[in-house]
């Protein structure tokens, strides 16, 4: 009896070790898969978006960003750039966050093209003075934040460097920005779009939020389309995504649409679920805030499934090659509000081309001009640091770049707002056309029929 | 009504995928003892093979299924002879076992990173069939037919190769213990390398379907699959590759049901809930028969 209530006991325990063993493994691998996945669902709403290849030939007329007052070709300052002001003969470190390796490699490798084409051309036009060499210096974190956290270290530890520009995740961003703001490094954004990485002192971005870009879209859905009803997919867990989806689901509800939001994950697989949800509410348009891997994806089930109406991006996401690759046929007419717009004859948008196209052919992704832009504005600020002394502190550049509130860029005419973020000005609603060019949208419910 | 019984269809098609991988994962898991975090991968790079057969050798997609589920298949053969099999014979730890399957996966995620270049593809909408059925009201996708009818097909051939078959018997002494089974005449080393190229073949034929059905080829692809495999081997139980299908019905209807009536950013959350109920009052599974050994770790 003794030996039997023993071997229940001991058969007991061991149920218990088994049950705990096998829920450790399942830990081990649930934390292993969700650290994989996280490191690769970053903020970047932008993945693969900007204008195709294709379209870099096309017949297109301009987008809506002119910018009056323009900057001589060549030149990339802001609007409200002392022109006049120099900076000292000499030269100026730039420490250079960048993400050329890892899984954000695909788009740190054409922002850092954009960043340097901007920064060449400046230092060989002399446009901050004589003699005026601005120095990159670049630190590869492949995507890490503790990696992009211990460079940013070594930056601001060497009074040498001016300033910093960085990076293209917000989760990146948002690690480096303490760091940055306890030591009053001015530091410039390219690509990251997440609204809180500037609510410190030091970060600027010039790369316009998302839902600036997203906003005027309501009005042109609503003159259009004058739906009673509209689903707005969004990226949940992307902070840009789900921005752009709220200022257009305020939009809309406030003109009296009766509108339902749909949730996806930037690392969902399956959008079965998704579709079948868009296609029960049977809405009058379908409006789409998601990242790259999720967008055409979804584009296409609910075309497949039969839905006919009017379907809008929130962001630019569909105007990409590979979203365009992936979505089909079912890309065309899908209007989108961009500041990328290839076929601007903006001088920003003209110097941009030239010198991206004496270094590759075709149109780059929109990582490039991004990190152009983020260029533009630190030369701006430069510029404006250099009227307060020739030989600028880190503080003279910080406030240089505060002053400057409008700035003409390759993405188009922005504000700077009282929390340094780009503001768009005037966002061009570009679409895929039937053989596959960008194309203006006319504004009209024909032209986003279902082609 | 009509919207329940829609994703209740999705969710049996996202689950029959979930089961098609957890066949592979649990055949050597809960058969051999074997527990390789590493079959993730297999199911990316089964993926990324039949991707670049279609893409770059203009093959058709079955045919670019069949070629990249061998090659998988050999290459799980390699990984176990090469990397398991020396430390099985050094010791019985589970651990080491363990891991081992860990260092496997990153090489093999770091390669499928630099050869995806970190981003996603998709197989060409015209190299599979893909004009939506619409069945009394139901609209399917012809892939989500083909996963469940392949997942329902496998997985009787698997069932009765392990129960009613010699190879079945023989691959369950090896599963046991492959000195006893040596002893009894079985080539324990035959047998091993048999099961890790079904199994490694398996998960990649998972991956390629999963990869067409979703219309995305990355190199986290297999990722997801693990952990829903993994739960899936636990929910439907250790041993039974019904079970294995089971299971993974249960949490692909689960995911897709709550994503439709509770919320979509619950869908792991709900994964692991159904997993930890099962493993808290049915630790055995709903067909399971055998429970985990500590020792060996293994199932005994």
């Amino acid at each position: 009896m003794s030996t039997r209530k023993n071997a229940l006991t001991e058969k007991s325990s061991h149920v218990r070790r088994r049950r705990a063993f096998l829920g450790a493994i399942i830990g081990l691998t649930a934390s292993t898969v969700a650290a994989c996945s996280s490191s690769n669902s970053s903020s970047i709403s932008s993945a693969t978006t900007g204008p195709g290849t294709s379209a870099s030939s096309s017949a297109a007329t301009s987008g809506s960003s002119e910018s009056a007052g323009s900057s001589t070709p060549g030149t990339s300052t802001g609007g409200s750039a002392a022109a006049g002001a120099h900076l000292a003969p000499g030269n100026y470190k730039i420490g250079y966050l960048t993400e050329t390796t890892g899984n954000l490699a695909f788009a740190g490798t054409p922002s850092v093209q954009g960043v340097t084409w901007a920064i060449d051309d400046a230092n060989k036009q002399q446009v901050l003075g004589p003699g005026v060499t601005i120095e990159l210096v670049e630190q590869d974190n492949g995507g890490d934040a503790a990696q992009a956290i211990a460079a940013a270290g070594r930056f601001i530890a060497d009074n040498s460097y001016l300033g910093v520009i960085c990076c293209l995740s917000s989760g990146v961003t948002g690690a480096v920005l303490p760091v940055v703001d306890k030591a009053n490094v001015p530091t410039v954004i390219t690509s990251a779009v997440a609204p809180t990485v500037t609510h410190g002192a030091a970060m600027f971005r010039a790369k316009p939020l998302l839902q600036s870009v997203s906003a005027p879209l309501v009005p042109k859905v609503l003159e259009a389309v004058h739906p009673k009803t509209a689903v707005i997919t969004r990226t949940i867990d992307n902070q840009g995504n789900v921005a752009a989806a709220d200022v257009i689901n305020q939009g809309l509800t406030t003109a009296g649409v009766k509108t339902t939001l749909i949730d996806v994950q930037s690392t969902q697989k399956d959008l079965t679920g998704v579709v079948s949800q868009i296609i029960n509410v049977n809405p009058d348009v379908v409006i789409q805030s998601e990242l790259a891997a999720t967008m055409p994806v979804t584009l296409r089930g609910v075309r497949a499934s039969g839905f006919a109406g009017p379907i809008f991006g929130a962001v630019d996401t569909i105007l990409s090659d590979t979203a365009h690759k992936t979505a089909g046929d079912a890309a065309i007419g899908v209007v989108a509000p961009t500041v990328y717009n290839a076929a601007s004859d903006s001088p920003e948008m003209k110097t941009f081309m030239q010198l991206a196209n004496a270094q590759a052919n075709g149109v780059p992704p929109i990582y490039a001009a991004e990190g152009y832009a983020a260029a533009q504005l630190l030369i701006a600020g430069l510029h404006n640091a250099a009227q307060i002394s020739p030989t600028p502190t880190r503080a003279d550049l910080m406030k240089g770049l505060g002053q400057v509130t409008t700035i003409d860029t390759v993405l188009g005419a922005i504000t700077m707002n009282d929390q340094h973020q780009g503001i768009a000005e005037d966002p061009s609603f570009l679409q895929w056309s039937a053989d596959g060019k960008i194309v203006p949208w006319d504004g009209t419910a024909a032209g986003i029929a279902k082609k | 009504m009509q919207l329940f019984i829609q994703q209740l269809a999705n969710g049996i098609a996202l689950g029959c995928g979930y089961g098609l991988f957890a066949l592979g994962f649990g055949l050597i898991f809960a058969t051999m003892n074997i527990f390789t975090i590493a079959q993730g991968t297999l199911a990316t790079w089964g993926a990324l093979i039949a991707l670049w057969c279609v893409l770059v050798l203009d093959m058709p997609i079955w045919v670019a299924t069949l070629i990249a589920a061998a090659l998988v298949g050999v290459l799980g053969v390699v990984i176990d002879t090469a990397f398991f099999r020396p430390i099985r014979a050094r010791t019985d730890s589970f651990s080491a076992v363990l891991l081992m399957s860990i260092g496997v996966w990153i090489v093999l995620l770091s390669l499928a990173t630099v050869a995806t270049k970190a981003t996603y593809w998709s197989f060409p909408i015209d190299s599979y069939p893909s004009t939506y059925l619409h069945i009394k009201g139901i609209i399917l996708q012809p892939m989500q037919i083909i996963t469940v009818g392949v997942a329902v097909v496998l997985t009787i051939i698997l069932h009765v190769l392990l129960v009613k078959t010699r190879v079945g018997a023989a691959i369950r002494a090896v599963g046991m213990s492959p000195k006893s089974a040596s002893l009894s005449g079985i080539r324990s080393s035959a047998v091993l390398a048999g099961v890790s190229f079904l199994a490694a073949a398996l998960v990649a034929l998972a991956g390629v379907l999963s990869a067409i059905t979703t219309n995305n080829v990355s190199y986290l692809l297999g990722e997801n699959l693990v952990l829903q495999g993994l739960a899936a081997v636990v929910v439907g139980g250790f041993g039974d590759m019904r079970g294995a299908l089971l299971g993974g019905i249960l949490i692909g209807a689960s995911q897709t049901l709550s994503a439709q009536y509770i919320s979509n950013s619950f869908a792991d959350a709900i994964t692991f809930g159904v997993l930890i109920v099962f493993l808290l009052f049915r630790p055995r599974g709903i067909l399971g028969g055998r429970q985990l050994a500590l020792d060996t770790g293994g199932v005994g």
